[in-house]
C-alpha cells in the first residue's frame, strides 16, 4: 500500500472546534481534498467533500441555515448529519432523487479539534489517543511547506519527537517541563497546518498571554520551517 | 512542417474553429497586438489599408498561411487550418433599431465549457443574479425545447421563459422573459430575449470565449439591445454587473474542468440544455477544457 | 444628493456604497465606464479628479476623492451614532487610521492581483499575490486573538467602524486575483460577521451570509 493510500486511513485535526461557529461554512483541505465543515443549530458538525453535487461548486462558498447547507449557484438544500438533497428551486413540486446527496467524511470532535478521515469506511475509534486529562487547544498555524518538512525541522531543530507510535504527524516536546503537543494536517503537497495545545487547563488570567506566547513560538518556528522550503 | 508539429501548435478541437482573439478597437490600422490563444501567443497585424496577418511568435516572421482571420460583430476572428464551417451568422448586428454595445472582455480562472454552460442556465438567476435576473420564490425553470441544427451546427434551446425582476438596464419593472439560446460552436453562445417594454423584437447577449488554456479564458462581452434610453455606460454597468456575479461560480468549481463523462455531476430536468451541450461535445469527441480520466491503474 | 462617481465592479466604490448604504444615506450612481471606456481617464472626469481614479464623491459641491478619506467624511457627516468613526476617542481614531493605511496596502497587492488577472493588468502578479497573502496572514492573527478577546471587529471594538468597511472588500475579492483565503479562517469568521451588519448590500463577487440564528 502506497503513503498516499495509508494517509487516507488516518484522522487528522483540521480546526479547533470553537472554530466551527453558527452559521458559518469553514473551507479545509486535507490530502488534497477540500472539505466544508459546517456545524447546525443543534450543535453536529458536518464534514462534506467541498463541492455540490449538482455542478461541482465548493459548498465552502454557500450558506448555513442552520439545518442545511444551500448551495450558492442554484440554492439547492442539503440537509445536516446525512447530505441528502432536500429542495431544487428549480422544480419546488418534486421531491429530489435519493442520489443526489453530498459526500461525507468521516468526523470526530476530540481534544478539542475536529477531526476528519477521508476513507470509505472511517472508524472514529482509530482517532488517535493522546494520553490528556485536560487540555487548551492553540492557535492553528497554516505553513507553506510539505508536512515531511515541517515534521522533520520540527524534530531535528525544535525538540519535537513523536508523540504516537503511529507517526510523525502528532509530535510532542522533549525533556522535562510542560509539553507542548503539535498536530500536524497536511493540506496538500506544498501546505500544511500546524495546530497545537498544551495538556493543561489555564487560568482565565493567563489564557490569553499563553495562547500570545505559543503562537509566537510557533509562528517562529513556521517562519524558520518556510525559509527552509522556500 | 509536418503534420506532427501542425499538431504541437494547437489542440485538435481548436483547428478548424473560429474562436475571437480581440477586440477589432483594439487593433487600430498600422498596428500590432499581441494575443494568447490555447497558450500560444499569436501576433497579429493590421495593415495601413486595413488587411490582417498573423503569426505565431515562435515562428519565423513570414505570415502563417494556416491562419485565417476576419473582423467581424466589434472583433478579431482566429481559424487554424481549414474552417470546420462559416463563422456564425448574426444580422442583428447590422439592423438600425439595435445598439451595440461592446462591454470589454474578462479573464476567468475556469475551462471555457464551464463560462458556456454557466451561460446556458437559468436556474441560478435567483441565487446568482439575486433581484435582477431572478428572485424567490419564483425559481422554477420550466420545461423548454431543444434543438439541434444539423445544417449549421448548432445547437438551440427555445421556449425558455422566466420571471425577472430587472430584465435589463432599462427594465423598469418586472416582467416574463422570453429566452432562445443558442450555441454556434464550442466557446461562442449568443441569446435572444424580449427588451423591456415598449420595445418588440430581440435584445441579442453574446459571449465569445477565447481560450487561453485549459482553465483560463477571456470572454467577449457584446450586445445589441434594443433601448433608446439608457446611457451607454449604464448598459455596459449592467452586463458587467451580471457577469461579475458569474465568476466566482465560475471560478469555485471543482474540477474546474468540465466532466463531460461519468456520474460526477448529478443533473436536474432544468438542465436539459447543458446536457445537450455536453453531448453535443462528446459526439465531436471534444476533451479540450473537460476533465480526463486516466486508466485505473491502482495497484491491488 | 450625494453623487457616486461608481464603476460597479470596483471594491473602492462598492466600500462608499456599503457605508452609505449602512447609514441609510440616499445617494445617486453616475456609472463611470471605467473598463472598457477609461472614461477616468477622459478630460472631462480628469476636472473632477486630476489623478483619474474612481470613487469620487460630490455632496452638493463639495468634491472629495480617495476611497478612505470618503469613508472618513461620509461617517463624520453622517453617522449621528458617532460609532463608525469615533471622533472622541484617540486609541481608536489612531487604530482606524492604521487599518486603513492595511486597506490601502490591500489594494495595492490583492486588488492588483485581480486587475492583472481579471482585466490584464500588466503587474508582476507573483509579487501582488505575496504580499496579498503576507497582509491576510497578519490580519488573520489579529482577528484571531481580537475574538479571543471578545471583540469581533478590527479596532478592538463592540462596534464596527469604516476599517472594517475599508478592509472588506478586496479581502472579499481576492480570489479573483488568484489569492486563496482558505489558510485565514479568522478571516472568513469576520467577513461573515461584516456580511451581517444590518444594511448591508453585495456586489458582482461578494455573496451575502445566510441570516445570524436567532438568540
Amino acid at each position: 500500500m502506497s503513503d498516499a493510500e495509508e494517509a487516507i486511513r488516518l484522522w487528522f485535526p483540521v480546526s479547533r472546534c470553537e472554530e466551527i461557529v453558527p452559521r458559518n461554512v469553514v473551507q479545509t483541505e486535507l490530502l488534497g481534498q477540500e472539505a466544508a465543515l459546517w456545524r447546525d443549530d443543534l450543535g453536529f458538525v458536518n464534514a462534506w467533500e467541498n463541492r455540490c453535487p449538482h455542478r461541482g461548486v465548493r459548498l465552502s462558498i454557500g450558506l448555513n441555515t442552520g439545518s442545511e447547507l444551500r448551495c450558492q449557484y442554484h440554492g439547492w438544500w442539503y440537509a445536516s448529519i446525512t447530505g441528502q438533497c432536500t429542495y431544487i428551486p428549480a422544480h419546488p413540486g418534486q421531491k429530489p432523487p435519493n442520489v443526489i446527496k453530498t459526500k461525507r467524511y468521516g468526523c470526530a470532535e476530540q481534544y478539542g479539534f475536529i477531526w476528519i478521515n477521508l476513507g470509505d469506511q472511517p472508524d472514529a475509534a482509530a482517532v488517535p489517543v493522546l494520553q490528556l486529562d485536560s487540555y487548551t487547544t492553540m492557535r492553528s498555524v497554516f505553513t507553506q511547506a510539505p508536512v515531511d518538512l515541517v515534521a522533520q525541522s520540527l524534530i531535528e531543530a525544535h525538540n519535537f519527537e513523536p508523540a504516537t507510535s503511529a507517526g510523525n504527524y502528532i509530535l510532542e516536546t522533549t525533556g522535562p517541563g510542560e509539553k507542548s503537543v503539535l498536530l500536524l494536517q497536511p493540506m496538500n503537497a506544498e501546505q500544511t497546518v500546524i495546530h497545537g495545545l498544551i495538556p493543561s487547563l489555564v487560568r482565565d488570567a493567563d489564557r490569553l498571554s499563553v495562547l500570545r506566547q505559543f503562537n509566537g513560538r510557533v509562528s517562529e518556528m513556521r517562519d524558520a520551517i518556510e525559509r527552509a522550503a522556500a | 512542417m509536418t503534420s506532427n508539429e501542425i499538431a504541437e501548435l494547437f489542440p485538435a478541437e481548436i483547428s478548424g474553429e473560429w474562436i475571437v482573439v480581440a477586440s477589432a478597437a483594439d487593433l487600430q490600422p498600422g498596428t500590432t497586438l499581441i494575443v494568447r490563444i490555447a497558450e500560444r501567443n499569436l501576433r497579429l497585424q493590421r495593415s495601413m489599408d486595413g488587411h490582417l496577418s498573423a503569426q505565431l511568435s515562435a515562428a519565423s516572421d513570414r505570415p502563417e498561411p494556416r491562419i485565417h482571420l476576419q473582423t467581424a460583430y466589434s472583433f478579431i476572428w482566429f481559424c487554424f487550418g481549414a474552417p470546420n464551417k462559416p463563422l456564425f451568422l448574426l444580422p442583428e448586428y447590422a439592423q438600425t433599431d439595435g445598439r451595440i454595445v461592446e462591454c470589454g472582455s474578462f479573464g476567468v480562472r475556469t475551462s471555457p465549457l464551464r463560462a458556456v454552460e454557466n451561460f446556458l442556465d437559468m436556474g441560478h438567476f435567483p441565487y446568482v443574479h439575486t433581484d435582477i435576473l431572478g428572485a424567490e420564490p419564483r425559481t422554477e425553470v420550466n420545461a423548454y425545447r431543444i434543438e439541434l441544427r444539423e445544417t449549421v451546427d448548432e445547437l438551440w434551446a427555445i421556449d425558455c421563459r422566466f420571471h425577472q425582476p430587472k430584465a435589463a438596464a432599462g427594465a423598469a419593472t418586472a416582467q416574463e422573459t422570453d429566452y432562445t439560446y443558442r450555441v454556434v460552436s464550442p466557446f461562442n453562445v449568443i441569446l435572444y430575449k424580449s427588451p423591456p417594454a415598449p420595445h418588440t423584437g430581440n435584445d441579442v447577449i453574446c459571449l465569445f470565449i477565447q481560450p487561453l488554456a485549459e482553465q483560463q479564458l477571456r470572454a467577449h462581452l457584446l450586445m445589441v439591445l434594443k433601448d433608446d434610453t439608457s446611457t451607454m455606460s449604464g448598459m455596459i454597468a449592467f452586463q458587467q454587473l451580471i457577469f461579475g456575479q458569474d465568476k466566482p461560480i465560475l471560478e469555485n468549481h471543482i474540477p474546474l474542468l468540465l466532466p463531460l463523462i461519468g456520474q460526477s455531476e448529478k443533473p436536474a430536468r432544468a438542465d436539459a440544455m447543458s446536457m445537450a451541450y455536453r453531448r453535443w461535445l462528446l459526439a465531436k469527441n471534444w476533451t479540450y477544457g473537460t476533465q480526463r480520466f486516466a486508466q485505473n491503474s491502482k495497484a491491488a | 444628493m450625494i453623487k457616486l462617481y461608481d464603476f460597479e465592479l470596483s471594491g473602492n466604490c462598492y466600500k462608499l456604497r456599503l457605508l452609505m448604504g449602512i447609514l441609510g444615506v440616499p445617494f445617486e450612481r453616475i456609472a463611470i465606464d471605467f473598463y472598457p471606456g477609461r472614461e477616468h481617464k477622459s478630460p472631462w472626469f480628469l476636472k473632477i479628479n486630476p489623478l483619474g481614479q474612481l470613487p469620487v464623491i460630490d455632496d452638493h459641491g463639495f468634491i472629495l476623492r480617495d476611497a478612505q478619506a470618503i469613508l472618513v467624511y461620509l461617517a463624520c457627516a453622517y453617522d449621528p451614532s458617532g460609532l463608525w468613526y469615533p471622533r472622541d476617542d484617540a486609541r481608536m481614531l489612531g487604530r482606524i487610521a492604521m487599518w486603513l493605511g492595511c486597506a490601502d496596502s490591500i489594494t495595492a497587492t490583492a486588488s492588483a492581483a485581480r486587475l492583472h488577472d481579471s482585466l490584464f493588468y500588466d503587474f508582476d502578479i507573483d509579487k501582488c499575490r505575496a504580499g496579498a497573502h503576507a497582509l491576510f496572514r497578519v490580519l488573520d492573527e489579529h482577528l484571531w486573538f481580537a475574538e479571543q478577546e471578545g471583540n469581533d471587529w478590527l479596532c478592538s471594538s463592540k462596534h464596527p467602524t469604516i476599517a472594517d468597511i475599508a478592509c472588506f472588500p478586496y479581502v472579499m475579492l481576492s480570489e479573483e486575483g488568484g489569492v486563496s483565503r482558505l489558510p485565514y479562517p479568522a478571516v472568513r469568521r469576520w467577513t461573515d460577521r461584516v456580511k451581517r451588519i444590518p444594511g448591508f448590500m453585495v456586489m458582482p463577487g461578494i455573496f451575502g451570509a445566510s441570516p445570524a440564528a436567532s438568540e
